[in-house]
């Protein structure tokens, strides 16, 4: 029948030494849908690759730690490469609920967006959302929860987003929405539900210092970029 | 006592300018590199010769201690350099980056094509 491509999806969890509810991860999401699972191993220290292999995930062992935007641009580069017509990325910790999954690749894989972000800005502090909205500011941007990791990519996006411009990003929000609004690229959020973190702490925000040097490296990201 | 300052301004001077030159000759200064190590190699020499060009810079410029000129200049000359090296391996961390991500990827590939091959 002409016409009749079948729609390959991918979805990319980059992670770093997060064995312990990664089985778990994987499992459900192969269990809400049927789609390929890539874990991007980024350069762990634990069990968290073979882990991965075990639960049925394809595996990308980085040699070299890059942080979560560059295991994801390592996962993007596989899905342009292999073919894939879209992507999509979670968070490795259990905090993205997977039932939310086709929410956010549909719009994606219907071409009415290139990048879809599932939101829920429930689980955002007083001060984080007060920072981001000063940051959403500075950037002309006007996103409800923009440092969701729960996100949807068409190829275009992922092929827009693994130039070598991006390579030097080291957090996955703004700079990214600022380049892809740049290139007139369509974003939508989709409201989702997300669960609190279990264990452990966000990379990001893991001290009063990092937050400092995120906020500090934003701020100076968005006021150099100013269109 | 102003002759053995000669001296010693003047062997120091082409100590460092030989090093330099040295190094270049045994590749262990990338070519790129050279032009700024030579013209340095050349003013550290010509300074350890001359010593009294920095006085005669110096009173032209109005600068009270002349000496402080050729620090300020040699200030000026690393800010540069420094920043200039600070670039460069902002492209360095770009490359392995990306060599990274494409290795990874690579790496991948060859096992599947490897378990595919039996």
């Amino acid at each position: 029948m002409p016409g009749n491509k079948i729609v390959r999806s991918l979805v990319i969890i980059p992670v770093k030494d997060e064995a312990a509810h990664l089985e778990n991860v994987i499992k459900e999401i192969m269990a809400h849908l049927s789609v390929a699972v890539l874990v991007v191993d980024d350069n762990s220290k634990d069990f968290s690759a073979a882990v991965a292999e075990n639960a049925g995930a394809k595996v990308l062992r980085l040699d070299i730690t890059l942080g979560p935007w560059g295991a994801i641009q390592t996962g993007f580069r596989f899905a342009l490469s292999r073919g894939y017509d879209v992507a999509a990325t979670m968070d490795g910790d259990g905090q993205h609920i997977a039932e939310f999954l086709p929410g956010i690749l549909a719009p994606v894989l219907a071409g009415k967006a290139d990048v879809a972000v599932g939101t829920f800005t429930e689980r955002l502090t007083a001060g984080r959302r007060a920072a981001l909205r000063i940051f959403q500011f500075l950037g002309n941007l006007d996103f409800p929860d923009i440092t969701s990791g729960m996100r949807a990519y068409s190829r275009k996006a992922m092929k827009l987003l693994t130039t070598d411009e991006l390579l030097l990003l080291d957090y996955p929000d703004f700079g990214i929405f600022t380049y892809l609004n740049r290139n007139r690229l369509k974003l939508i959020d989709i409201p989702v539900k997300m669960r609190n973190r279990t264990m452990g702490k966000s990379r990001v925000f893991r001290s009063p210092s990092a937050i400092a040097m995120y906020l500090f490296y934003t701020y100076l990201l968005l006021v150099a970029k100013r269109r | 006592m102003s002759i053995s300052y000669h001296i010693v301004t003047s062997v120091l001077g082409f100590l460092m300018a030989s090093a330099i030159i040295l190094l270049i000759r045994k590749d262990r200064l990338h070519p790129l590199y050279t032009l700024w190590w030579f013209i340095a190699a050349l003013c550290i020499g010509l300074l350890g010769l001359f010593p009294s060009i920095a006085d005669l810079i110096g009173k032209k410029l109005g600068i009270a201690y002349p000496p402080i000129f050729v620090l300020i200049v040699a200030n000026i000359m690393l800010f540069f350099k420094i920043l200039l090296m600070d670039i460069e391996r902002t492209e360095n961390k770009k490359q392995i980056r990306k060599l990274s991500q494409t290795l990874a990827v690579l790496k991948h590939e060859i096992e599947r094509l490897r378990k595919k091959a039996g």
